[in-house]
């Protein structure tokens, strides 16, 4: 396995943020309301992964991998061949009945999630490093109480640093209680919170690095639009 | 007779070869040269030594693409150049094939030498032929040949078909590529070109190779698609010009117009240099957003659907060559 790089997000304005980069095995939570952008970065995170020849898993929690190919596919990226080389692997966690080898049921405890997720880190390709993408981690903790959710989280992330997989957690604000995100929030190295700022009548997407563990990393707040094909775009970048 | 003295015959004969054999070097060096280099100078060769030599006799019986070449080549075989029967010609449609043995033919060892260098060639007899066509049957012919082999027949097609107006030329002040005013940049200039970009619109400089050359690919498609029986002729033409301009050399690895599916390698990019030399990106990682744009056009135009293009290895991570996949974007 290549050693000594980090890696970046790839998106520029949110890269110049983390100097030299994020080391492997460090862990990202990203928090927003729905439809702020947490997927389309999340798409774009997927890009760079590809893009600098590392692995990929994505569990897909609140729509089908099939529609995430879709959503790739707009962001410039085609899934296809990356499938194919075992570079790319999706996790469905989101449809009611078995789609494959990597389907997980959202009734079965979050015990057999870990161990479908080691099956699938295990199978992929060891020359490169790998990133997961939990999209989201808070569909798949509904129902659950809390105490498991706890020891599952800890225990989890716990274990992908140690294999220096880079985590990349989304969480949609509604769905959990304030108070779990404040319990887990000390368990990531980088915490992306998104919001909208500005007036109720012309709200600004916005987004910070709420909370960096090592306090290496700038925490600015930053304002950012979507674009359709690019995906999300830094304002400051649009002024130089 | 002085032992020393050379044979005059065979000092011409060597003299011919030679020729074209440093024509075909020549060719090979140029910026934007390749085939038609020589082609242009073969052309140029018969058209002086037929209206110097042959045109006075040259007595057809027809228009007819057969015809005239049967005519042009009895001349030949009186003046003791070649053997007529060493010649077959039949046609199909508007196609006319020729079938040469080699080794009886004049230009032999100019064809075996180029061809053993892999140097850019072409049958100066087939190609006088094709000329006769052009100036006798009131159209325009190409000339399609074989990879020449020194055992088998030498084989070749002329066809109805503009000559492709590609090649590097002067114009007045300005140069032209393929009729259009060109202008040379070094990849310095380039390079400081996209960093500007990359400074002040970083989420914008992909976007802008990639559609910058999607965009112009589709045209050059455009362009050449008639001059072509096959999607593959016309990728290969279009990629071969892409190497002559010395930008990249692409092979094609697999190509499966069937299942709209494709394999391309690439050597030499000038972006992975850019991106490395600029440091263009945060983290090695592929670069070569206008191969893919470039490929996408060519493929997509080829195969009537849009096609994408994803970049699988690429000489700015360290691999040795680019390796693109093509397939539908449907899929």
């Amino acid at each position: 396995m290549r050693t000594g790089k980090t890696a970046f997000f790839g998106i520029n304005g949110i890269d110049s943020l983390i100097g030299e980069g994020l080391s492997y095995g460090s862990q990202i939570m990203i928090k927003g309301k729905s439809g702020l952008g947490k997927s389309v970065l999340a798409a774009q995170f997927v890009k760079e992964t590809l893009a600098c020849r590392d692995n990929c898993i994505y569990v897909c929690c609140d729509e089908a991998p099939r529609e995430m190919r879709e959503y790739l596919k707009q962001y410039g990226i085609h899934p296809w061949p990356y499938e194919q080389a075992g570079r790319l692997v999706f996790v469905d966690a989101y449809s009611l009945e078995p789609t494959g080898k990597n389907y997980f049921p959202s009734e079965d405890g979050l015990e057999k999630y870990l161990s479908l997720e080691k099956e699938v880190i295990n199978g992929m390709n060891h020359d490169s490093p790998t990133r997961i993408i939990i999209d989201s981690l808070s569909t798949l903790f509904l129902g659950r109480d809390d105490q498991e959710i706890m020891e599952f989280h800890r225990y989890r992330l716990k274990l992908l640093k140690k294999s220096g997989i880079i985590s990349m957690d989304l969480m949609v604000d509604e769905i959990l209680e304030e108070s779990m995100f404040k319990l887990s929030a000390h368990l990531y190295d980088v915490i992306i919170n998104m919001y909208y700022s500005g007036s109720m009548e012309r709200p600004i997407r916005a987004l910070h690095m709420g909370k960096m563990k090592s306090g290496k990393f700038d925490s600015s707040q930053l304002f950012f639009t979507i674009d359709s094909n690019i995906g999300l775009i830094i304002m400051q970048n649009l002024v130089g | 007779m002085d032992e020393n003295k050379l044979d005059k015959d065979h000092f011409s004969f060597k003299s011919l070869n030679n020729l074209f054999w440093g024509i075909s070097h020549l060719a090979d060096k140029v910026p934007m040269g390749g085939k038609n280099y020589v082609e242009i100078a073969c052309d140029y060769y018969t058209e002086r030594m037929f209206n110097e030599y042959i045109k006075p006799i040259f007595k057809p019986v027809s228009t007819n693409v057969i015809d005239l070449c049967m005519a042009w080549l009895e001349i030949m075989d009186n003046e003791g150049f070649l053997d007529k029967n060493d010649y077959q010609l039949y046609n199909e449609g508007d196609y006319t094939h020729i079938r040469v043995a080699p080794h009886n033919c004049t230009y032999f060892e100019y064809c075996a030498a180029v061809n053993k260098e892999d140097l850019p060639v072409v049958c100066p007899r087939m190609l006088s032929c094709k000329w006769i066509a052009t100036n006798y049957a009131g159209r325009q012919y190409q000339l399609k040949t074989e990879t020449f082999s020194e055992t088998e027949l030498c084989r070749g097609t002329i066809y109805p078909g503009e000559m492709i107006s590609e090649i590097l030329t002067r114009d007045g002040d300005n140069i032209t590529i393929a009729g259009e005013r060109a202008i040379v940049l070094s990849t310095n200039a380039f390079g400081i070109l996209v960093k500007t970009i990359y400074d002040y619109a970083p989420h914008l400089l992909e976007r802008v190779l990639y559609e910058s050359t999607y965009y112009s690919s589709l045209l050059e498609y455009d362009k050449v698609e008639s001059y072509y029986n096959s999607d593959r002729d016309i990728i290969g033409h279009l990629l071969n010009t892409v190497h002559r301009l010395g930008n990249i050399r692409y092979e094609i690895m697999e190509f499966d117009s069937v299942n709209k599916r494709a394999v391309v390698y690439a050597y030499g990019s000038y972006m992975a240099e850019i991106f490395k030399k600029n440091k263009l990106s945060t983290s090695p990682k592929t670069a070569c957003a206008s191969g893919k744009g470039r490929l996408a056009a060519y493929f997509t135009k080829a195969w009537g659907e849009e096609i994408v293009c994803e970049e699988m290895k690429c000489e700015a991570f360290g691999d040795e060559h680019c390796e693109f996949t093509l397939l539908p974007k449907r899929l």
